[in-house]
């Protein structure tokens, strides 16, 4: 089974979170690729392949995109509105990964149509686990459907 | 010597105040019944004055017992009613004293007077008859002689009215009879007993009645008959007198003569107290309906200015209820936006302290001083946040209170503190020509414009030649202060978040996004409000807010010298 490279686009404005999520991915993904935009707007320019984005390969489609909720200017929410409404673009899953544990974020998130909701957790370990699993149920197990070892020891 | 000064003006209050006395003593004299002493009353002549004091019996003086309330015996046998008054003030007069005689009737009285057993009668119609053994005082009292209907009768009705009516009865008064016979009136029929013939007509069984308004408000009265009325007068009055045996030619003319005494006041006052005029029905009263409309005025005023007030009270309390909803609103967001922007460095410093231990655990000194960078930066950032928010939770507690200061005052601070960043970037600034007096409180003010420059400066863009423009424009009754800049301008879908807390929309930017807020915070808590105007990216920004008391002309203390074109470059 020849492996497609996967891009994952990351929408996040704290640098730091960014480099949490691209170490993350180095070590669980390193065959996929992870695009970083800081803001709402880019992140919409990237999809529409628009401004510094539009030169061709510069975007590729992403498979799946890790959304931050509170962006400067264009928030998260705006950019998960746009992507769903948009029917070329509302089959790209959508993961939150915020901060904000608030119900009204969660209850605005899903009725947007994410697909998933994840809390960043202040903690290392848990920060991993949750990045590990987030791996492996979006990149393997949805678009290969099938059950890679790793998932197995980490399903225990 | 000063003790006789004394004794002496003490004599004459004592003289002065002993003869107050005997003044009092000589009018009271008369009262004191003992004629004699003082001799008879000098309106008499000699004969009459003897006449009267030898007398050897009290002279017999003889009411008619039922003729209220010109005069009656009461339940306890006493002479009341108006000729009683009368006879009070003659004998007083006179001083003397008559015997009252009561016999069972009028007749009864002019049945004696025929055979003089009496010497006086009380009232007493003047007619040719009579004349045969009364003389007649001149009349004391007039009576008018009234048609008296029930109240369900409208209109005024004279005497020819009443052969309309099939039942009309007359009080037995001398000559009424005959003056309804006079008015074609001749069905009528004679009273014997005035309080029997008022109930009648109060209870429908008889029609009209006619005679003495005297009597028939008196037994009206007695009777609690308020369904009456007087709807008329005959045109005719009963006219009164007294009358003394008429063997006794002194004795008429002394009466006549005390009679004379009695003053105009004394009658009237009589009058007032013994006939009272059935008083209108209140409806039927002017004063009531004025009375009336006055209260229910006043009384709709009062409940027109309560459901003002209410209406009032009311829009007061839906608009602090949305007032209070709004900034529950704003605290919700706020702490919203705090918990997460707290909470995001701390993700930051957790997580990179457990890449720390891993760079322990390698030995790896590169990746561990990249890993402290992260988690200062981060701790370095909260640290920011927290200051900021202080601050901004200062700006809400009134430090200090507020005062007018021109606003070249507030713009020579604020520029002073951006001195630094405004040389840098060489931005030209221009400050107001004309004058202008800020409410506040003038250390924030320069925080509020601080800020602004700061904001503006920040944003300059790759603007050539930055300028900013401090001015105020007088709009609509306020006074709009306005920072203007010519940088980088604002996307409009920024425009609505631009002075939420920790909105940053220049990642790049530094700052924590909090300048706008605490500007925004600055201008409400002086009773103000802002907005922002740009024409879009590249196309520069105005702030534009008013302040509560913001006034124009120079102040008192700084007069005008704060016309001029500054550059601080």
């Amino acid at each position: 089974m020849t492996k497609k490279t996967l891009t994952v686009l990351l929408v996040e404005d704290d640098p730091a979170h960014a480099e949490i999520v691209r170490r993350n991915f180095r070590d669980f993904s390193p065959e996929n690729r992870l695009e970083h935009v800081s803001d709402g707007v880019s992140a919409l320019n990237y999809i529409y392949r628009r401004g510094i984005f539009a030169e061709p390969g510069a975007a590729p489609r992403p498979d799946l995109v890790l959304l931050d909720l509170r962006l400067p200017g264009v928030d998260g929410l705006t950019v998960l509105r746009t992507m769903k409404e948009d029917p070329s673009l509302a089959p790209i899953p959508v993961v939150i990964l915020t901060t904000s544990a608030a119900e009204s974020d969660v209850v605005q998130a899903y009725g947007n149509q994410a697909n998933s909701y994840l809390v960043k957790p202040a903690d290392f370990d848990e920060f991993v686990s949750l990045m590990e699993t987030l791996e492996i149920y979006w990149l393997k197990r949805n678009f290969f459907l099938e059950v890679p070892e790793k998932y197995g020891s980490h399903a225990r | 010597m000063r003790s006789v000064r004394l004794l002496r003006v003490l004599g004459i209050i004592f003289g002065f105040l002993f003869g107050l006395l005997l003044l009092a003593g000589v009018v009271r004299g008369p009262e004191g019944g003992t004629p004699a002493a003082w001799g008879a009353p000098d309106f008499l002549s000699p004969e009459e004055r003897a006449w009267l004091q030898t007398r050897p019996t009290p002279l017999r003086i003889v009411p008619d017992p039922h003729f209220p309330p010109l005069e009656f015996f009461d339940e306890r046998g006493n002479w009341r009613g108006i000729a009683p008054a009368y006879v009070a003030l003659i004998e007083k007069a006179l001083g003397v004293r008559f015997a009252i005689v009561r016999l069972e009737s009028f007749q009864a009285v002019l049945d004696h007077a025929r055979q003089r057993s009496i010497d006086i009668a009380t009232t007493v119609i003047d007619t040719p008859e009579r004349r045969q053994f009364f003389l007649f005082t001149s009349p004391y009292i007039r009576i008018p002689n009234v048609i008296v209907v029930r109240q369900d009768r409208e209109g005024t009705l004279s005497i020819a009215d009443l052969q309309s009516f099939p039942r009309v009865m007359y009080q037995g008064g001398y000559a009424i009879g005959d003056v309804l016979k006079e008015h074609g009136v001749t069905h009528a029929t004679p009273i014997t007993d005035p309080a029997a013939a008022l109930r009648d007509l109060a209870l429908g069984r008889v029609d009209a009645m006619v005679g003495n308004l005297a009597t028939i408000s008196h037994y009206a009265r007695q009777l609690n008959l308020a369904n009456l009325r007087v709807a008329g007068d005959c045109g005719f009055d009963d006219t009164l007198s007294f009358a003394s045996r008429s063997d006794e030619p002194l004795l008429s003319s002394i009466l006549e003569k005390a009679l004379g005494t009695i003053t105009f006041q004394e009658r009237d006052a009589i009058r007032d107290e013994w006939i009272k005029l059935a008083p209108p029905r209140f409806y039927q009263q002017r004063e009531f309906w004025l009375f009336l409309l006055g209260g229910v005025g006043v009384f709709a005023f009062v409940v027109a200015l309560l459901a003002g007030w209410s209406w009032t009270l009311r829009r007061q309390v839906a608009r602090r209820t949305a007032e209070l909803q709004q900034k529950n609103d704003e605290m919700t967001r706020f702490l919203y936006t705090v918990s997460h922007d707290l909470k995001s460095p701390l993700v930051t410093i957790k997580t990179f302290l457990g890449y720390l231990r891993k760079d322990l655990q390698r030995q790896d000194a590169q990746a561990l001083e990249q890993d402290l960078t992260f988690i200062t930066e981060a701790a370095n950032r909260m640290t920011l946040l927290l200051e900021e928010l202080l601050e901004l939770s200062r700006i809400g507690r009134h430090a200090a209170p507020f005062r007018e200061v021109p606003l070249q005052e507030v713009l020579d601070g604020a520029l002073a503190l951006v001195a630094g960043a405004l040389a840098e970037r060489r931005v030209e600034v221009i400050t107001p020509r004309e004058p202008v007096i800020l409410f506040g409180d003038p250390e924030r003010l320069v925080e509020l414009y601080q800020n602004l420059l700061d904001n503006a400066v920040k944003f300059m863009g790759n603007q050539p030649s930055p300028r900013i423009d401090l001015g105020w424009r007088a709009d609509a009754g306020k006074i709009w202060l306005f920072v203007r800049d010519n940088g980088g301008g604002i996307d409009p879908v920024f425009r609505e978040k631009i002075f939420d807390i920790f909105e940053k929309f220049h990642p790049e930017i530094e700052g924590v996004g909090m300048g706008l807020a605490i500007v925004k915070r600055i201008v409400e808590t002086h009773g103000g409000a802002i907005t922002v105007s740009s024409p879009g990216p590249g196309g520069g920004a105005t702030f534009s807010f008013f302040l509560a008391g913001t006034r124009g002309g120079p102040s008192p203390e700084s007069p005008s010298s704060a016309t001029n074109l500054r550059r601080s470059s």
